[in-house]
């Protein structure tokens, strides 16, 4: 194989001789050296004249003219192979070559940046969200691959994510893909190094009041305010008189349960302006490189009311060879507004399902609900929701100590004691 | 060098005295080594003169590989071979 990719390379011939002193001539071609392969004899003409079939190197071929001439001979020739042959075929064709190379240098020069960012296993933080962010403070489409530090950016972007339990970043053709895990939420524990009360974070009824460590200061069925201490950090240390010698200092810590009422209302109004589409639309093309979009051609549009509606399909070459290019296809859609009043069926459907979500909501933060006293009005044109809805959740959030300010009630409250 | 004493080194004789050397492989290829020239040559029969002696090889569809000065390949199907 090596031999006949050296033999394309310098090129050369399959030659027909014929002649009566053939034999002599291929005779002193070898005499001299010349590379001759293939050799067939083929019949001989009429004049029982020998032909003879042959493959000779090109550099050799120039050279036999002096023997072809000794010997009588004449040679033809048949076949020719060798990039020489093919060039000059095309020799007309340099442009066709000189584009194919710059477009081939073009996509292997594109191939050396970042075109694409994924995202992937986001939850909390949208996908948009996130490549957003990324897009504007770290890796930018058309960075070069060799300048962005894979290890250097999961770790950026894990101080800067704090539910990013794990954090991956590759690069595969020209895209980075980013792969999230996020933390699993738990309760957070504060750590029991700075005294505090556990305060009530709303109005509520106490329901249940476990504590763990502190003095509870309110009980069940007692009526809080927001600010109201219910668990305090504050130990009084008496004598055995009952009179108050010291105070130490705890880090409260409990449960506190309490009964809250939420005042729901919405409105809306019976009437509103429906989007029918009437199916007329219009498709334009246009493409995008990088961020800037080229539109050969934009229909003329002479709808009152339309929609938009553009899909971008990025260019790429395999699955993950991105090119800084897409192709853009635009739907210009039509539609008529309608004023469209809802039936009372379907204005306490649509009350319910925002009720719904709104309690969907407060569940999602640990809250049960209890009761749920809400009702749906409509009066001519719009459509009321409100009423109450009681809960169950915890209600106490801890509050740091001011440790100088107790003591100096401590000392005010022992001086009057001792004024007794 | 003297053909004794060739043969007393046990040198090859095809590098000191020129021997030609004829390898046949099977029934489809013949290699001459050291030969002087090709006498006549057709697609049914080659004569070919060795060293100190003529060499006819006969078949069918004799073709020459390659040949250089001093050696070549002979494909083909090969019927007879004779030295005169």
């Amino acid at each position: 194989m090596i031999i006949s990719l050296y033999l394309n390379f310098i090129g050369y011939v399959r030659v027909i001789v014929s002649g009566c002193n053939a034999g002599r001539f291929i005779t002193l071609c070898t005499n001299k050296d010349f590379y001759i392969w293939n050799l067939t004899a083929c019949e001989c003409t009429d004049q029982g004249i020998p032909v003879y079939e042959f493959n000779i190197a090109v550099r050799d071929f120039f050279r036999i003219k002096s023997l072809l001439v000794k010997t009588g001979t004449r040679v033809h020739i048949k076949e020719r192979h060798g990039i020489r042959f093919i060039i000059y075929r095309y020799r007309h064709r340099k442009c066709f070559l000189l584009g194919a190379i710059m477009a081939w240098t073009l996509i292997y020069l594109s191939t050396l940046f970042i075109w694409d960012i994924n995202v992937s296993g986001e939850s909390a933080y949208t996908n948009s969200q996130l490549i957003k962010e990324i897009k504007e403070n770290y890796v930018t489409a058309g960075t070069l691959k060799k300048n962005v530090d894979c290890a250097e950016l999961e770790k950026t972007l894990r101080n800067e994510y704090d539910k990013i339990a794990w954090i991956s970043c590759d690069i595969t053709g020209t895209q980075l893909n980013i792969v999230f895990t996020e933390t699993v939420e738990t309760d957070k524990i504060e750590q029991p190094d700075e005294p505090c009360d556990i305060i009530a974070a709303k109005d509520a009824v106490i329901y249940e009041i476990v504590t763990r460590s502190g003095t509870p200061v309110v009980h069940a069925k007692q009526e809080v305010k927001k600010g109201d201490v219910l668990i305090s950090g504050t130990i009084e240390i008496l004598s055995d008189y009952d009179e108050l010698m010291d105070l130490s200092f705890v880090y409260a810590d409990g449960d506190v349960y309490g009964i809250v009422e939420y005042e729901y209302y919405d409105e809306f109004n019976m009437t509103t302006n429906e989007k029918i589409y009437t199916g007329e639309k219009k498709k334009y093309y246009s493409i995008s490189v990088m961020d800037n979009i080229f539109t050969p051609y934009k229909p003329g549009i002479s709808y009152e009311n339309y929609d938009i509606v553009t899909e971008q399909n990025k260019l790429k070459l395999g699955r993950t060879f991105y090119l800084p290019i897409s192709v853009n296809k635009s739907s210009i859609n039509e539609y008529t507004v309608n004023l469209v009043t809802y039936t009372e069926e379907e204005a306490y459907e649509k009350a319910e399902k925002r009720l719904t979500q709104y309690l969907t909501n407060l569940k999602e933060k640990k809250v049960e609900i209890l009761e749920n006293n809400v009702t749906i009005n409509i009066d001519g044109d719009v459509c009321t929701v409100s009423g109450t809805i009681t809960a169950l959740e915890p209600v106490g959030v801890p509050s740091e100590i001011n440790i100088e300010e107790k003591k100096a009630e401590y000392i005010d409250k022992t001086s009057e004691n001792n004024a007794d | 060098m003297s053909k004794n004493l060739a043969y007393g080194l046990s040198m090859p004789l095809d590098v000191t005295k020129g021997n030609t050397i004829i390898t046949i492989h099977s029934r489809r290829k013949v290699i001459i080594d050291n030969y002087k020239s090709i006498i006549s040559y057709d697609n049914n029969q080659i004569i070919i003169r060795g060293n100190d002696f003529i060499v006819k090889i006969t078949g069918e569809n004799l073709s020459i590989k390659y040949f250089t000065n001093c050696d070549m390949q002979i494909t083909g199907k090969v019927n007879n071979i004779n030295w005169s």
